[in-house]
């Protein structure tokens, strides 16, 4: 063998047999390639029978025939008799038969009797890779993953100078009047961390600390503590049902990932789960990282964070997201694909502080916390999630969990600039105590956009305004979210993967270090969220982000208005707070949204936060 | 070591069930298993047509030699993993021997050379089953003996099914001819030979030539793939009362089932006695049987596939009473002929 040109690579004769007329253009590509890297290449006409192919092969002495053909039940076999030519012609005792076209797959290549298949999700990189030597299965497959850190690089350095100083000093307030109080909340993240650590090794202070913990929590959570009452709509996961997630590492140095899904995990995009049972999610988390999720996000129930005490063991609920427990993160960790980044939501409740304990013990990446969204929009009392937030932040410090800080409370109809008001304020406070926050504005179709017309024209110039006035702030990463598209989707799954993929695109035009999406039938989910919808959004978000390539997408000079109303706005509110001098008085009186806008202060855990002694 | 192939003349010809029944037999006789495939077969549902499919089970201590991940997946355990060095499309093919029985999926060698290199792990004493994929026949000219799956799913036209049988039957019972020692070196001393097949236009035209022009010519080897028509040029072009003595030599009838329509071989047969030329292989492999299988799925709509079955008495009665060669439908009549051709076989 020969070594081709310059480049060091064995040089191989390469038969390319189109078997139609109109089935060549993937050929011509790997001839292209080919013929760059040096390798000598045979390109057939498209109308010899399979006897003519197999001779003219035989007069080359091909290292591969690589055949291209869209399949079908009939033309199936069609392709297995040219195996068989091939083989008793005696051309495999040198040459590897290679099939590509539309349906095919590595296991109907298989089945036909071929040495590799490759379908439409395959580069041209990878047949040629595959020429070269390497193993098919690295060759078709997603290049093994390293977590990155979506803060890098990032200062938080305030290049808004009057913004910074506003956002400081509230912050700074803020963390003063916290560091002087605590609530049940901060007790039971405490204790937690305690318990976990004497499960084992002490049960007579595990017992103890047990009781104590129990005394903190309330409700039906309270109730399983007491009498092992399971809470309403779940049931404890059972050994095989824990089993099968256990299992589903058991290959997972085999599985092939398509590439051509990897530009997701280039683009840090995440998946968020929450099916209610984490046998699901871990299927589910495991589907979007094998079509290319760079990460999944932990979805928690939404009652699990109006009641005091998150429970223990592993638990399906039949509704509404995960139950947040030790047993059952640690179950879902174990099973997921290795690489994968994994969020565990800790921002709106009053268990805040003690899901950042859980999220560290169980191995999460990242977790999310936002004061002033949990108050305004998830129905918790803004003191007490105040005091429960600034905890949270302290301990994703102290465990290096990096955090989004979400501003979902656009959803309920608070504006931008208020709700980006709160979050640089949260988020000022986060890097205060030491945390590294990503900013998470909300990507959708908002009220705010629908009353004032931003998104009257487009879905554009609104979102890139938010994007302009943030990275025009501070100096820290973004992560539109979460996920992004509301509003904007329907039950049609069509239309629904079509607005998430523009909207993942148009985050990450805009500068965004990272995306979270749903699944197209997510947002209207009138029952269970299924696989071929996940894959279609995932499917459509490669398409998007293909389609724009590094083209770019063009607002109109409307963003750049909408910028700079909204940094006036986020000034104003920021004066306004400022000026208050108490940050809780302020989520009470309504100056980061208020009952016109539509968010109404939370009433879980009041009057439970007290004077530290 | 002996070798029992299960080819079918199409995709969905019901060699899975034949192989499963097969499986069950030699494990009730406690015979050493080793199992194979050329292809991908075991799965729940087909690949193309979606519709259900027999799943493969081994006995304890059977060996099977499939794609790793698949020994992985498997349900029944696998110890004794070794690696044959053969790739498939499916990744590296293992050996490993079932601790207990279970379910599995098969993944082999796709070449004659592969196969070759994946048998060389089959213990001596081993009984080896060698699965089939769509019509794929070619490596099983390594079977020992073959037994073939046809049905309605290749043609749900019986008396053409029985006719394709006869032909079948007719070319892997070509007798076997010895070749003087030495005839691999090349032409001489009688000895004509013919590489690179039969199997283009022009092909039958140039034997015949060959033949014509060799004086005292007594064999005629004849390398590689043949097809009918070709095969049927030579015959046209031969100057045959010349050659009354001569025998045509091919290397496999395996060589003569891969090219061309199966039928024109009846044409060849009835004139080749009238000329007196003989016609036989070098090899060959004994056909144990035909399994007939009434079974064909029938496109319902873009894509989408339904089961469906051509009258199974009246199939399997007609083609019975065409055909000399022993046929059955397992489904219809139970494993009871397989199981016979297969003890005639051990006997």
């Amino acid at each position: 063998m020969e070594r081709a040109r310059s480049n060091g690579i064995t040089r191989r004769k390469v038969v390319l047999a189109p078997l139609d007329p109109v089935h060549d253009v993937g050929l011509k590509l790997i001839r292209r390639k080919l013929v760059e890297r040096g390798h000598q290449v045979t390109l057939l006409p498209p109308d010899l029978s399979m006897e003519e192919i197999v001779a003219r092969a035989k007069a080359e002495d091909p290292d591969f025939i690589m055949i291209s053909r869209a399949l079908s039940y009939g033309i199936s076999e069609l392709l297995a008799k040219f195996v068989d030519l091939c083989d008793a012609a005696g051309l495999r005792e040198k040459a590897k038969l290679v099939a590509g076209g539309l349906s095919m797959k590595p296991v109907i290549a298989q089945e036909l009797g071929f040495d590799a298949g490759f379908g439409p999700d395959t580069p041209v990189e990878a047949a040629v890779a595959y020429v070269e030597g390497q193993e098919l299965d690295r060759s078709t497959g997603s290049k093994r993953r390293e977590k990155p850190d979506l803060t890098a690089g990032f200062t938080y350095r305030f290049l808004d100078g009057e913004i910074g100083s506003l956002c400081t000093t509230i912050a700074q307030q803020l963390i003063d009047w916290a560091n002087k109080r605590t609530s049940p909340g901060i007790e039971r993240a405490r204790l937690r961390v305690e318990m976990e650590s004497a499960r084992d090794s002490n049960p007579e202070l595990f017992a103890r600390l047990r009781d104590e913990y129990a005394s903190l929590t309330s409700g039906e959570v309270k109730e399983w503590y007491l009498t092992g009452k399971p809470v309403s709509h779940t049931r404890p996961i059972t050994e095989k049902e824990a089993g099968y997630i256990r299992s589903l590492l058991k290959n997972a140095d085999e599985l092939v990932i398509p590439r051509s899904q990897d530009v997701l995990s280039d683009r840090n995009v995440f998946v968020q789960y929450g099916t209610g049972c984490p046998v699901m999610d871990a299927y589910h988390s495991n589907l979007s990282i094998a079509w290319g999720a760079r990460g999944v996000v932990h979805f928690d129930p939404s009652w699990g964070a109006r009641s005091e005490g998150l429970l223990e063991q592993a638990w399906s609920h039949e509704q509404d997201g995960t139950v947040l427990t030790l047993d059952n993160l640690r179950l879902i960790k174990d099973g997921i694909i290795p690489g994968v980044l994994w969020q565990v939501r800790a921002h709106r409740g009053l268990n805040t502080p003690e899901t950042v304990v859980l999220a560290h013990l169980a191995g999460a990446d990242l977790t999310k916390i936002n004061i002033v969204y949990g108050s305004l929009g998830a129905g918790s009392d803004p003191e007490r999630l105040t005091v429960d937030g600034v905890e949270a932040m302290k301990l994703a410090a102290k465990y290096n969990l990096p955090y989004d800080v979400v501003t979902n409370e656009e959803l309920c109809g608070v504006p931008a600039a208020k709700a980006f008001a709160g979050m640089l304020i949260v988020a000022t406070a986060g890097v205060l105590l030491g945390g590294r926050p990503l900013l998470q504005p909300l990507f959708a179709n908002s009220p705010e956009g629908m009353i004032t017309g931003y998104t009257e024209h487009n879905f554009i110039d609104f979102n890139v305004a938010k994007m302009k006035v943030l990275s025009s702030i501070i100096d820290a990463p973004i992560w539109p979210g979460a996920p992004v598209g509301f509003l904007t989707q329907t039950q049609d799954r069509c239309q629904s993967s079509v607005m998430t993929a523009l909207h993942a695109a148009l985050a990450l035009d805009s500068g965004a270090m990272a995306v979270t999406i749903a699944s197209s039938d997510e947002a209207y989910a009138g029952g269970p969220i299924t696989a071929p919808a996940r894959v279609d959004t995932l499917k459509a978000t490669v398409a998007a982000l293909r389609f724009f390539g590094e083209g770019g997408i063009r607002p109109t000079a409307e963003a750049d208005r909408i910028a700079e109303e909204l940094r006036q706005g986020i000034l104003d509110v920021l004066k306004q707070v400022a000026a208050r001098g108490d940050f809780v008085a302020s989520l009470y009186e309504g100056h980061l949204g208020d009952k016109e806008d539509g968010a109404y202060p939370g009433r879980s855990g009041k009057g439970t936060v007290t004077l530290k002694h | 070591m002996e070798v029992i192939g299960f080819a079918g003349t199409a995709k969905n010809t019901g060699k899975t069930t034949t192989l499963v029944e097969v499986i069950k037999y030699f494990a009730e006789k406690h015979n050493r298993l080793f199992i194979t495939g050329i292809g991908y077969d075991g799965e729940d549902f087909d690949n193309l047509t979606g519709l259900p499919k027999p799943r493969v089970f081994v006995p304890e201590g059977a060996i099977v030699a499939s794609a790793l991940p698949l020994l992985k997946a498997s349900d029944a355990g696998f110890a004794d993993l070794k690696d044959t060095g053969v790739r498939c499309a499916l990744g590296r093919i293992f050996t490993g021997t079932a601790t207990s029985p279970g379910r599995v999926v098969l993944a082999g060698p796709a070449s004659t050379r592969d196969l070759a290199s994946v048998l060389a792990f089959a213990p001596e004493d081993s009984v080896v089953l060698l699965d089939g994929a769509f019509s794929r026949i070619s490596p099983m000219a390594i079977a020992d003996c073959l037994i073939l799956a046809t049905g309605a799913a290749r043609s749900r036209d019986s008396h053409r099914i029985a006719r394709e049988i006869n032909a079948m039957d007719r070319i892997m019972g070509l007798p076997v001819i010895e070749l003087l020692p030495g005839a691999d070196e090349g032409s001489g001393d009688g000895l004509l030979q013919v590489s690179g097949g039969l199997f283009l236009p022009g092909q039958g035209q140039e034997l015949a030539w060959r033949l014509n022009g060799s004086v005292k010519l007594q064999t005629a080897h004849v390398t590689g793939i043949v097809n009918p028509e070709v095969f049927l040029e030579a015959l046209e072009e031969m100057n045959l009362n010349e050659h009354r003595e001569v025998s045509v030599v091919f290397d496999h009838p395996i060589m003569l089932l891969l090219s061309g329509d199966l039928l024109r071989w009846e044409e060849v047969f009835s004139i080749i006695p009238e000329v007196g030329l003989t016609v036989g292989v070098r090899a060959t492999t004994t056909l144990l049987g035909i399994t007939i299988n009434p079974y064909t799925p029938t496109e319902s709509g873009a894509g989408k596939y339904i089961a469906t079955y051509v009258p199974p008495e009246t199939f399997l009665g007609d083609i019975t009473r065409l055909t000399k060669i022993r046929c059955t439908d397992i489904m219809l009549e139970g494993p009871g002929k397989l199981h016979s051709w297969l003890e005639r076989l051990l006997n």
